[in-house]
């Protein structure tokens, strides 16, 4: 009888830990802060990224080229389609795992909400 | 009341001091207080680890489980992103990647040290060692196949002119808001404190409102620089993942 119960804790705290690993794997996937402000500025700095990109190449060509400014012109557009993209693809990740990012959404958002 | 705080701008403490002069055929190599900062921030990872691992004990003490942290947070993050056979072979690079940032941004919260993540000419130059690491290993593993990375899969051929310049341009992006993202991160972090610690000066006896904000600010910039140390890790196993698997 005495051997019984903690028997019986262990194989509780063994379910538990089982559950709270799984659910660190399923929130530990996809990059950066998987909260609303932190992924908001990770895609911030992304279309900045990409935006100045595309100038520095159309730049770096029209000088080249000797063709002045169109190239530029190009490919200020081509980085805007390059940041918009990156948008795209995190809101196919939103998607993708939804559900569990809307949960944790409010309670990390204060904890992150620099800038 | 003259204060010697009229002669230090918030940006003042991100300035490079040469310590020691070296000139080497006409580049300057001084050494600085930045590079000062990366030994003490190299010392102590090794540190960490050395003496961390020294004695195996079953029940570990404070330091081997910093040390064992650490390493199963990076082991664990290129098992899932990277995964399969081979990624266990990009745990050195990932893993010194990670502590020299963790600990170069939280030494730099001490008071009186210097910030070396806040330059961008530190952080850039990490990022592109990953950049031209990650494309290095695609072009080795797919040869010319690697530039497939370029075509989006089942795109309409009429569009290929213009989505392949649109990929080619966030694929050389990524070094750029790799080293932005955390030079942004950790020079605003900063700026904001010195800022607020002005005011504790300024403001006199309200001057406990801005000092309790800072003790909350400095609890947020910890946050952050393990999480933008912890990014810049994922984001690098996420970069080797697109080279080794495409897409």
């Amino acid at each position: 009888m005495g051997d019984e119960e903690p028997r019986q804790s262990l194989e509780d705290l063994d379910s538990q830990l089982k559950k709270a690993r799984g659910d660190r794997r399923s929130t530990s996937r996809g990059p950066g802060p998987r909260t609303g402000p932190g992924q908001a500025v990770h895609l911030g700095i992304d279309m900045a990224a990409t935006l100045a990109t595309g100038v520095a190449i159309g730049w770096a060509l029209d000088v080249v080229f000797d063709t002045k400014p169109w190239l530029l012109v190009v490919f200020v557009f081509l980085g805007i389609g390059a940041g918009i993209r990156s948008a795209f693809r995190l809101a196919k990740q939103m998607g993708a795992g939804g559900a569990e990012l809307s949960d944790d959404n409010d309670a990390e958002a204060s904890e992150n909400e620099k800038k | 009341v003259t204060t010697s705080t009229e002669h230090h701008g918030p940006l003042d403490q991100f300035a490079i001091q040469r310590w020691i002069e070296i000139d080497i055929g006409g580049f300057d190599v001084s050494f600085t207080n930045s590079a000062f900062m990366m030994c003490v921030v190299v010392v102590l990872v090794t540190l960490l680890m050395t003496v961390g691992m020294g004695r195996r004990r079953l029940v570990p003490t404070r330091i081997q489980s910093i040390a064992e942290m650490s390493y199963e947070l990076i082991a664990k993050m290129l098992g899932d992103l990277v995964g399969g056979k081979g990624a266990e072979k990009f745990f050195p690079f990932v893993f010194s990647l990670f502590m020299f940032i963790l600990l170069g941004n939280l030494v730099g919260l001490v008071p009186y040290a210097f910030t070396f993540t806040s330059h961008i000419i530190v952080t850039i130059t990490l990022a592109m060692v990953v950049f031209v690491g990650v494309t290095i290993l695609g072009f080795v593993i797919h040869k010319h196949r690697y530039l497939k990375i370029f075509v989006p899969d089942g795109v309409p051929i009429f569009l290929m002119p213009l989505l392949v310049p649109i990929e080619m341009i966030s694929y050389i992006a990524r070094p750029i808001s790799l080293s932005v993202r955390l030079f942004a991160n950790m020079m605003a972090g900063h700026t904001m404190l010195h800022v607020f610690g002005g005011f504790v000066y300024t403001l006199g006896f309200f001057g406990f409102l801005p000092f309790a904000f800072i003790v909350a600010l400095y609890g947020l910039e910890i946050l952050v620089a393990a999480l933008q140390a912890y990014v810049f890790a994922i984001l690098t196993c996420l970069y080797i993942r697109d080279a080794i698997h495409m897409h």
